[in-house]
């Protein structure tokens, strides 16, 4: 340790204070004190009966007395040990103690409890004759005297009894252990001052068990080495008991019943006195004081800077009207609800003190009132209320709904006309809420009317503050659904969202994840709860939500994807014949995708299958989707069989030969909406793999658009949304080089790969930047006779199990097979001849047979290989 | 100086100069916030406005009796808002008095705490009447 520490805990001021006030006297002082007020209270019944002489007056007296001495005796100390001996000021503050620490003792700046526990650790070292205290024991006694400390171990998903089990027989196993015995000391050392620091940080002057907690988290061996196993890092930690201390000071603020912010809640009987009536917008309205007065400790996190420009915009002089501008789910509403009670508290701008902020119900009103004239009479009179009552700031939603001549309901009445009239009037304040979308569309469209709002546009929260709002939120979860919610679930929470839901903006989606969460676990029926009362909130169910919502599977893997990962290529294998080289890079793509080492921008997998026609392109691509993706998919509870088919999205490129073909690939709104044929399946089932064949016959204006999607992972489509292919597989097939591919092969050479890359190139086929984007460019081999057989043998398997539904035997003989392949032997066809013959020769004739019941239930059959005759039950021998 | 004798000169301090300060800051909270839960100096200063801005408006031309209509009542308006708005000041003061009388109590009976408890030791002791 380079860094100096004075560290004495005897004779220091929070060690003697804590053996004071641990002297039940003062520990109780409170309770005391409540009963002797009690006790006083029933004894003023004996000054009564000392009136009717029942009593000894002289009795009565002295009793009084007594009690009411005790009673104010014990509020004295209850006064002084809560207000000043628990609050005991240090010498200096911490910062300059750190600064010169040769100068200050460090143990005069602990908190009462934290030299009790610090005094108690030195106590075990001692009577375990070890040279020195330990971090892991003083982790130990923290973790059996301080409940805060406890609560921290539970918040970060782990059980204190098994932690503190699991201590203590490292701490005896520890003390055996020479070459240990130099470093202890250390560690304490190490955790002690990273508490210092932490606690000077957070601007405090004392080392409280907090900041002792996390001095440990970083120190601390054994600590280390669980947060690792839990996959906690030392910043969760921090962000914990940072939340941990903020929710305290929140509640010790809330007690303060004599603090002004606290008595400025109770608002003003008179204040309203002042200004006018507003019948008819109290009608069709929602006065956010009364929510913001129900709700007055949730406080509002982000944002401020947008509140504070809404005031600046409000008070102005003229044109005082404000415009909040954000994409759905940013907290535009946040910030309303900040204003009003910033106007309730009287804790923003002077002008604006005592106001109430009221947000219209249009369509409310539009619905109730029937009658276009009817509906402009009550709006005036709505707006003319609003002017004169003087202390009412009007808020619209989606005031871009009811501008101009396109809102149902109120077609013909023109909103914007009208408001237009009130807006311009000094003494009327006005904010309108909508979206950037919202505002392009329709607001750009009446610049006078827009030119009266001040605009103020709403970012996306930040990570740390998404996890603050989610922080707030948890208290109310846990209690209406009887759980508990760790930290880890809630950093999971905004980890996962970020991901998966690009499109959507913080805090909405991560409010709306925790919030399904804590539903789906309340409802889940939990055997392993024992003796516990509440179920936790972990990341794995998290991890489950987001998985049904996205379809995607997503959190650590299971034990079902990693056998099916580990073997893709067998697996993959039992339906494709030969292309092991094709079939072993998409394997070592995904596992490098799934075990999170592939880049999380990019596609999982992006291929190019250049071969001939028939030998296995888009089959392999079928058994992917089949394999993976429909296994994967059905480990959140869809049937795996039938999952093949809707895991693929396949395009035909022949079909995309011109510029506009571009809309129906990835939409438009022009001149009707289009969804996109690539664009909207994807968006709609991200997991999945997307096989474009013949890519080379696509318009090279498409082809570049695929650039962006192989790079960045990502396109934004005609209706302006991101389609994110992060979680997909893109297998482009093409015949390009066809014939060169042949005549290396005929020639009886290796296919030379580079050689026709170039030819397709210099032939104008694909350009190189394109065919560069792919992960790997795989050629498919033509086929053998024996790849045939092969292929034979998998289509006549698939025969046998159609017949066995039947409850009909088929055999397969060799002499079947190498007829078929003698007969569909055609290397520029591929496979599909086989398919063909197979059709024509084994599959009508059997279909005519079970048609005219030649064969039946329990027979045995065989195919004749020289006339593809069916014969029953008797083996066929050529002759 | 032991940690008794310290204990003893934390507890003089924090006794009559650092409690009588707190309760002092509470006063002034609470002083604020009957002014402001009242709203008294707003009531006053609009004290004869309409009673919530309720107004009727003159009427055009010239018709005597319509004019001493709108006039008598705007009128009751506003005497009907002083009403209102006098009970409500009233209340104020009678709510700042009673804080202003409670609080400098308060601060009073600590200061005389100790005395307090001699008092009642001394009645424990020898009795009533002494």
């Amino acid at each position: 340790m380079d860094t100096p520490f004075n560290f004495n805990i005897k004779n220091t001021l929070p060690l003697a204070l804590h053996k004071q006030w641990s002297f039940p006297l003062f520990k109780y002082a409170g309770l005391i004190s409540q009963l002797f007020l009690y006790l006083f209270t029933a004894s003023l019944a004996l000054g009564i009966l000392s009136i009717f002489g029942l009593v000894r007056e002289d009795t009565a007296v002295r009793v009084c007395a007594f009690l009411l001495l005790g009673c104010l005796v014990f509020f004295e100390i209850f006064l002084f040990v809560r207000l000043k001996i628990t609050k005991a000021e240090t010498p200096v503050p911490l910062a300059r103690a750190l600064a010169n620490p040769k100068k200050y003792n460090l143990a005069e700046f602990l908190t009462l409890p934290v030299a009790g526990i610090i005094e108690k650790t030195i106590k075990k070292s001692n009577k375990k004759k070890t040279p020195g205290p330990s971090s892991g024991l003083l982790l130990y006694t923290l973790l059996l005297e301080s409940k805060e400390c406890q609560v921290l171990i539970f918040r970060l998903g782990l059980d204190v009894k098994k932690l503190q089990a699991e201590l203590k027989n490292y701490l005896e196993k520890q003390q055996y252990d020479e070459e240990f015995n130099i470093s202890i000391s250390d560690d304490f050392k190490k955790a002690v001052l990273a508490a210092a620091n932490a606690a000077a940080v957070w601007q405090g002057d004392h080392i409280g068990e907090r900041e002792l907690f996390l001095g440990l988290a970083a120190h601390d061996e054994f600590f280390k080495k669980v947060l690792s196993d839990h996959d906690l890092k030392l910043q969760d930690v921090e962000n914990l008991t940072a939340w941990q201390g903020a929710l305290e000071k929140k509640i010790a603020k809330n007690n303060e019943v004599w603090s002004r912010e606290n008595l400025a809640t109770l608002g003003s009987l008179g204040r309203d006195f002042a200004s006018g009536f507003t019948v008819t917008l109290d009608a069709f309205s929602v006065d956010w004081r009364k929510v913001v007065s129900r709700d007055i400790f949730q406080e509002i996190v982000g944002h401020t800077k947008e509140v504070e420009e809404v005031e600046m915009a409000l008070i102005e002089s003229h044109d005082g009207n404000a415009l909040i501008v954000g994409e759905h789910g940013v907290g535009r509403k946040s910030i309303v609800h900040a204003l009003a009670r910033r106007c309730w508290l009287g804790t923003g701008v002077a002008e604006l003190k005592g106001k109430r902020v009221v947000e219209l119900n249009m369509v409310a009103l539009v619905s109730q009132i029937q009658g276009q004239e009817a509906l402009e009479q009550t709006l005036d009179q709505i707006l003319k209320e609003v002017l004169a009552a003087g202390n009412v700031i009007l808020v619209v939603d989606q005031i871009d709904q009811f501008i101009g001549q396109q809102a149902p309901g109120i077609a013909q009445t023109n909103v914007s006309a009208m408001l237009g009239k009130y807006l311009a009037m000094p003494g009327f304040h006005f904010v309108g809420v909508t979206s950037f979308e919202d505002l392009h569309r329709h607001l750009e469209q009446n610049p006078s009317f827009l030119e009266m709002f001040k605009k103020i546009e709403v970012e996306e929260v930040s990570e740390f503050e998404t996890i603050i709002i989610l922080q707030n939120l948890v208290p109310a979860l846990e209690k209406k659904h009887h759980i508990l919610i760790t930290y880890p679930a809630i950093r999971e929470i905004i980890n996962l969202t970020a991901r998966y839901f690009p499109s959507t903006p913080f805090p909405k989606k991560a409010i709306d994840v925790l919030e399904e969460s804590a539903v789906h676990l309340a409802n889940l029926k939990d055997f392993s709860l024992g003796n516990r009362q509440l179920k936790l909130l972990a990341p794995t169910h998290v991890a489950k939500i987001i998985s049904e919502k996205t379809k995607i599977p997503v959190g650590k893997m299971e034990f079902k994807e990693k056998s099916v990962l580990l073997d893709l290529e067998n697996l993959i294998h039992q339906r494709i014949v030969n292309q092991e080289e094709a079939v072993k890079e998409i394997a070592i793509a995904l596992r490098r995708s799934r075990s999170g080492l592939g880049s999380k921008k990019r596609p999982m997998g992006v291929f190019l299958f250049l071969g001939p026609t028939g030998v296995g392109k888009t089959e392999t691509a079928k058994a992917l989707a089949q394999i993976y993706f429909g296994q994967m998919a059905g480990h959140i509870d869809q049937k795996p069989q039938d999952q093949g088919a809707e895991k693929m999205i396949r395009l035909d490129m022949s079909e995309f030969q011109s510029v506009p073909d571009i809309v129906r690939l990835i939409g438009g709104v022009v001149p009707v909406e289009e969804q996109g044929l690539l664009t909207t399946p994807v968006r709609e089932n991200p997991f999945s793999l997307v096989l474009l064949d013949e890519i080379e016959k696509a318009h090279p204006n498409i082809l570049n658009l695929f650039l962006q999607v192989f790079d960045e992972g990502s396109i934004t489509d005609g209706q302006g949304r991101k389609v994110v292919f992060t979680d997909t597989i893109i297998i482009c097939t093409s015949n390009a080089g066809a014939e060169l591919i042949f005549s290396q092969t005929e020639a009886g050479k290796t296919i030379e790969k580079d050689v026709i890359l170039d030819t397709l190139f210099s032939q104008g086929v694909f350009k190189p930047e394109f065919v560069n984007r792919f992960d790997a460019t795989v050629f498919f081999h033509p086929l053998t006779k024996d790849n045939l057989i092969d292929i034979a043998k998998l289509h006549l398997l698939g025969l046998q199990k159609n017949l066995k539904e039947k409850e009909i035997d088929f055999t397969i003989t060799d002499t079947l097979k190498e007829k078929l392949v003698e007969l569909s032997y055609r290397p520029e066809f591929g496979a599909r001849q086989m398919r063909r013959v197979i059709q024509d020769k084994l599959e009508s004739v059997i279909a005519e047979a079970l048609l005219a019941g030649t064969i039946t239930k329990g027979d045995v059959i065989e195919i004749h290989p020289d006339d593809f005759s069916i014969v029953k039950n008797q083996p066929v021998t050529p002759e | 100086m032991n940690s008794k004798e310290n204990l003893l000169v934390m507890w003089l301090v924090w006794h009559f100069y650092y409690m009588p300060k707190f309760l002092f800051s509470i006063w002034k909270n609470y002083l604020y916030f009957s002014l402001d839960f009242f709203s008294a100096p707003l009531l006053l200063a609009t004290l004869f406005s309409p009673w919530r801005k309720y107004r009727w408006t003159y009427p055009r031309g010239f018709s005597i009796g319509e004019y001493f209509n709108t006039f008598v009542s705007n009128v009751f308006s506003r005497l009907i808002g002083a009403l209102c708005r006098l009970v409500l000041v009233v209340l104020g003061l009678a709510g700042q008095f009673l804080v202003l009388m409670l609080g400098a109590l308060a601060l009073v009976l600590w200061f005389a705490l100790p005395l307090i408890w001699i008092a009642l030791l001394i009645i424990l002791i020898y009795g009533y009447p002494i």
